[in-house]
């Protein structure tokens, strides 16, 4: 993965083609970002479709008024934030914010050098789907996405030691989950 | 302490754990066409609206600029106006005693046309 300073870059790039270019340059940033803002809004909204409804309605409004993401002093974080809150609109609208124990309403990737690893990866998305929303949220950003935590606390307006809190709790009840599923995988 | 380094090592297992997880849910793959087509869509209309609304801002413009200069047309004081009163008055002054007498009557007769005209209009 590239590291953090250069994908936001990539993404900035993207969103002042997009305002030169208008809608035109709207492909670019989709394929730049569409995996990661549909993984981060899937651990909010616990629904493969909700969180790509919520990714459509972000995208479609930055190619509509491009200034906005351009003229923000992080794009990448600007637009993640206009995805949590697409996503938390979706979830009052359907009042769909309960825990989900499976992943039937996943789009997953099988690749064959990773069969093996399918196992663990399906325990981590059911470990981090078991998770409140606001540890979930913290665990994406920071993980998946290299942010520290002064940046998840922007995008979360929230403080930094909340957000580290939130973290710790959450590696906390990730550590224990993963270990329990790994033994019963172990001794099944 | 040795548990601490425990603790840092179950974290860095799981966190790895996590990072390897990242790539397996996707978007679908109908996601791509369904975001362009709405966005075109989205942008053909908001183009259609603003050309809407920027002939009607034209059209009332044109309105209301012709509007002005109707209601405003009669009523533009002629250059020749104050000529043509003084030349009456002159003309009328001979039977009417004296130029302000005429001058007065000129004035009066003008009023006369100018209030007529408003009427007729």
């Amino acid at each position: 993965m590239a590291p953090p300073d250069d994908f936001s870059q990539r993404v900035r790039d993207c969103t002042d083609r997009l305002a030169a270019a208008g809608v035109a340059a709207l492909g670019a940033l989709f394929d730049l970002t569409s995996h990661r803002l549909v993984r981060f809004s899937v651990t909010l909204t616990r629904n493969q479709h909700d969180a790509e409804d919520a990714v459509q309605a972000c995208l479609v409004k930055v190619a509509s008024r491009p200034l906005l993401l351009a003229a923000a002093d992080s794009p990448w974080a600007y637009l993640l934030q206009m995805v949590r809150n697409e996503s938390l609109a979706i979830i009052r609208r359907k009042r769909r914010a309960g825990v989900v124990t499976s992943l039937t309403d996943l789009v997953t990737r099988r690749r064959i050098d990773e069969l093996e690893q399918e196992e663990t990866h399906r325990a981590v998305w059911l470990a981090i789907r078991s998770l409140p929303q606001e540890q979930a949220e913290v665990v994406v950003l920071k993980i998946w996405e290299a942010m520290t935590f002064a940046e998840i606390a922007q995008i979360l307006e929230a403080s930094p030691n909340t957000v580290a809190s939130r973290y710790q709790y959450a590696m906390s009840k990730l550590a224990a989950k993963l270990t329990k599923a790994r033994q019963e995988a172990r001794h099944a | 302490m040795h548990s601490l380094v425990d603790w840092q090592e179950r974290y860095d297992e799981v966190e790895a754990m996590v990072q390897a997880a990242g790539g397996y849910v996707q978007a679908s793959d109908d996601l791509r066409p369904r975001v362009l087509e709405t966005a075109r869509t989205e942008a053909g209309e908001l183009r259609g609206r603003r050309w809407v609304r920027q002939a009607t801002l034209a059209a009332a413009i044109v309105g209301i600029a012709v509007t002005i200069r109707t209601s405003t047309g009669g009523n533009e004081p002629k250059i020749g106006d104050a000529d043509a009163v003084y030349e009456q008055a002159s003309q009328k002054s001979v039977g009417a005693g004296g130029f302000g007498w005429a001058l007065v009557q000129a004035f009066c007769e003008l009023r006369e046309r100018q209030s007529e005209k408003l009427q007729s209009d």
